[in-house]
Order: structure tokens, then C-alpha cells, then sequence
């Protein structure tokens, strides 16, 4: 089946992220297909390259880089909820002239229509952090 | 988009006291921008997102009941309320800001069973 997961919660702060994860990576275990990731509310912050949790505690944001990378997942953020809470990529960054960037490696800022494409070309769209 | 499928959204939260109410209604106009049928259920303390004379000024936050008569505007006529949740915050359909179709919660659990695609704010 092909499944998308809207995730809400940030990393650390919420259970949300966690339990995304792990559905993920089950999923592909049993050789289904992730049609997206698409990340919006506080679910924006998995998306951080800058999250630095101490060493004995899980690093969620390079735990999901990872996975997007190693499976070549298409991992969205939404621009207007990232943007609010300050994930930014370079082009956000320029175009409005902040210090950084922090937008993690194997994800991409975009719309909403993301999130509708995601459902309707889904066979399901999961929720977690709501 | 590829073959037709029903979005419902369903808002469980209380406006201001987090985001997700004002992204929830974010989700549904893009939804309606992009031509998909949509029907929204308020339940629980989202039921307060549709309340009349909203004014969070005095907390710094936009009135997000503002967008709601968008909703119509959009095409957007399937709006439903959760007749439990408006009975337990003793609130009555003159409280609300637009119409709504008031449904039990067994119907509730129809809607969810109807709609293909959830989402859950």
C-alpha cells in the first residue's frame, strides 16, 4: 500500500514524531511504499539541522534525515508553518535576509497542496500529533 | 489530482490556545482551492472555533473566526457540529458564527466512516 504520514508534534516535545517514525520505518519493513512525509504545525521542527539533544537521548531530526535519505522519501515541510516557527531553507533565508538556515538535508519546503496531493494519491493519509 | 476522494477534517481544539485551529482552516480552503470535496466536523473543544465576537487582541492573536464565512465563499457548505460537545459547553447554534448542521455523535462516526481521507487537527 502506499501510505503518507501528516505529522504535527516536534521532535522531543511530543510523542507524535516518535510514534511517525517508527510507523515508517515498519512500513517499509513490510515493503510498502511512502508516497510523503509532509510536516506541518510543530511537526515542521523534525526538519531542523540544528536539533543537538544530548548524546543519550534519541536525535529524531538526523533519525529522520537518515530514513528520508536512505529510501529517498519525499519529505515536506510546509513553508508557511515553517517559516512561522523559523525553519528556513537558503532561499528563505536570502529572501529574508536572516542569519541561517537550518532546513535538514533530503527535505523540501512547499505548500499545502502537498498535504491534499499526498491524500488523494494515497491508498492511506495518517495523522500523528493531533 | 488523480480520482475523486472526500477530505473531513475534524477540529477538536480550542482556537488561540494553539495553532491548530487557525492551520486547520489553512488545510481546508487549500483542499477547496484545489477542487476537492470537503466536509468539516467541529467536535470537542473545537466547537468554541465557531463562536460569535471573538477578540483576541488583548492576547496579540489574529481573530481566525474572521476566515470562517471563507468557507462558503469556497464552496464549502458541509460543516458540521458534534451535538454532544455544543450541549456539554451548554452553547447553542445562535452562538455560532456560520451555519452548521448539528449531527449526533453516532452520525459523527458516519461522516468519518464516509469521508476517505482524515484529517485530524
Amino acid at each position: 500500500m502506499k501510505y503518507s504520514l501528516a505529522i504535527y508534534g516536534a521532535p522531543y516535545a511530543s510523542q507524535a514524531a516518535d510514534t511517525a517514525f517508527s510507523f515508517a520505518e515498519a512500513a517499509i519493513a513490510r515493503d510498502h511504499e511512502i508516497y510523503r512525509l509532509f510536516f506541518y504545525l510543530d511537526g515542521v521542527h523534525n526538519a531542523s539541522s540544528l536539533a543537538t539533544p544530548p548524546q543519550d537521548e534519541s536525535n529524531l531530526p538526523a533519525r529522520w534525515r537518515e530514513l528520508v535519505e536512505a529510501h529517498n522519501i519525499d519529505a515536506v515541510v510546509c513553508i508557511a508553518a515553517g517559516l512561522r516557527r523559523g525553519v528556513l531553507d537558503e532561499v528563505e533565508q536570502q529572501r529574508y535576509e536572516k542569519t541561517g538556515s537550518n532546513l535538514n538535508d533530503g527535505f523540501t519546503l512547499s505548500g499545502l497542496g502537498q498535504l491534499i496531493d499526498a491524500g488523494t494519491h494515497s491508498d492511506r493519509l495518517i495523522t500523528f500529533g493531533a | 489530482m488523480s480520482e475523486t476522494k472526500s477530505f473531513l477534517i475534524v477540529n477538536r481544539k480550542a482556537p488561540y490556545a494553539s495553532a491548530f485551529a487557525k492551520e486547520a482552516l489553512d488545510v481546508a480552503l487549500i483542499a477547496a482551492a484545489f477542487g476537492q470535496q470537503l466536509s468539516i466536523l467541529f467536535m470537542d473543544d473545537g466547537v468554541y472555533q465557531l463562536l460569535k465576537q471573538q477578540d483576541p487582541s488583548g492576547i496579540n492573536q489574529k481573530n481566525s473566526s474572521q476566515t470562517l464565512p471563507m468557507l462558503d465563499m469556497y464552496d464549502i457548505k458541509d460543516i458540521y457540529v458534534e451535538a454532544a460537545s455544543l450541549q456539554a459547553r451548554n452553547l447553542h447554534t445562535e452562538d455560532l458564527l456560520i451555519p452548521v448542521q448539528v449531527i449526533d455523535s453516532q452520525a459523527a462516526a458516519g461522516l468519518m466512516d464516509r469521508h476517505n481521507i482524515l484529517l485530524n487537527f
